[in-house]
């Protein structure tokens, strides 16, 4: 049986070591390596090493994959003081990563060399609550939904695409949500338009939309535009957001949407509805297709995209 | 999926639907994956833009096609 204490000595003269001066110089550098932090949730919400990649040391087999999926990527690992990095560095190794380096001193030594540290704005106790099923998924995580609660996305409609969105974003904790509609609710909308209700019939549907995702959650902003998009309004409203989900209901509008991201360089969550059929993309300007790209002018008058 | 599609930019995992159309069928219950490219002749994103900044009237535009795109100088 091994001790504790020769199984980190087995682990040293199998993991390389760098201080925390030589990783702060290869930061500096630029050098391409991920920093991984194995220590624990309250441990890394305490404070961390910017731009370092979070895995419990308990959660690494499990999911470092997800993270870091190139196993000839070097990656050096941090703990509190250097301990379990080299453990994890180890195992690191057993799983086929082939350039694992352990800081020496960990984030101790870090701190007391005073060098930057980030923080994610901590969270209330409502919200790891309300969140804590998105802190399961190794995906999403604190680091996630400190993302999601970060995020600024703008909901051009609040109709038939934009009720389904609207309830899912603003539950999930997307912290600043934009919605432009200038509609009127209708009963008629009501068979699929979850955003509105029976009471609100009569009422603006961005006011409505802003009652339903507010009683949902009331952890998040929401910003309603009671106005129909257009040339002159479209860039000051843009702008003020990281992406836009087009839900509209008319070519005029979808066609501005995307000539006004493209220009301003927003990615757009399309999608679109007709009867039974449905689609979905992402359009990235410049990295992928724009809508003009797939239909450059809008088909003959009559036909809604809806 | 827009939903997902958004929260997963956000987050900056998974697979992102850029150069992808899903196209889902309610009655058959189907789901088809379409790839899309760009079109480098996009009048607004392609190699040589005639769309360098949004047109006046896009209610008027929508009506009728030819004026959709601003004609090239
Ligand atoms: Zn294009």
């Amino acid at each position: 049986m091994k001790s504790y204490r020769q199984i980190v000595e087995e682990a040293k003269t199998e993991i390389p070591e760098l201080t925390v001066d030589e990783v702060k110089s290869e930061q500096d550098k630029d050098s391409d390596f991920v920093l991984l932090d194995v220590r624990d949730e309250d441990e890394y919400r305490a404070g961390y090493i910017p731009n370092a990649v979070h895995v419990t040391r308990g959660m690494l087999e499990f999911s470092v994959e997800n993270y870091i999926p190139d196993r000839n990527q070097k990656v050096i690992v941090y703990c509190a003081a250097g301990l379990r990095s080299l453990l994890a560095a180890k195992s690191l190794r057993e799983m086929g990563y082939t350039d694992t380096i352990s800081l020496a001193g960990g984030y101790r030594d870090w701190m007391a060399a005073g060098y930057p540290t980030a923080q994610d704005k901590p969270m209330s106790h409502e919200q790891l609550d309300r969140y804590s099923r998105h802190f399961m998924l190794t995906e999403v995580g604190e680091q996630g939904q400190a993302k999601l609660l970060d995020a600024k996305v703008l909901m051009v409609g609040a109709g038939g695409l934009g009720s389904p969105a609207g309830v899912y974003l603003g539950a999930a904790g997307v912290g600043h949500l934009g919605i432009i509609d200038s509609d009127v609710v209708e009963l008629s909308n009501l068979q699929r338009q979850i955003l509105h209700r029976t009471e609100s019939v009569g009422t603006p549907k961005v006011q409505s939309a802003t009652t339903t995702i507010k009683s949902l959650n009331p952890d998040i902003d929401i910003t309603p535009y009671n106005l129909r998009l257009t040339a002159d309004n479209v860039e000051e409203i843009f702008s003020e957001y990281d992406l836009i989900v087009d839900g509209c209901d008319n070519f005029a509008t979808r066609y501005l949407v995307n000539d006004a991201a493209v220009l301003m360089n927003k990615p757009i969550v399309h999608g679109s509805i007709f009867q039974f059929e449905g689609q979905v993309s992402l359009f990235k300007p410049h990295e992928g297709p724009c809508y003009r790209c797939m239909y450059p002018t809008p088909p003959p008058p009559g036909m809604v995209p809806s | 999926m827009m939903a997902t599609e958004a929260i997963k930019y956000i987050i900056g995992i998974g697979e992102p639907l850029i150069g992808r159309l899903i196209l889902y069928e309610a009655l058959g219950m189907t789901y088809r994956e379409m790839k899309i490219s760009r079109d480098e002749n996009c009048p607004l994103c392609g190699e040589n833009p005639v769309i360098t900044k949004l047109i006046d009237d896009y209610d008027a535009a929508a009506e009728n096609p030819d004026t959709f795109a601003p004609a090239a100088d």
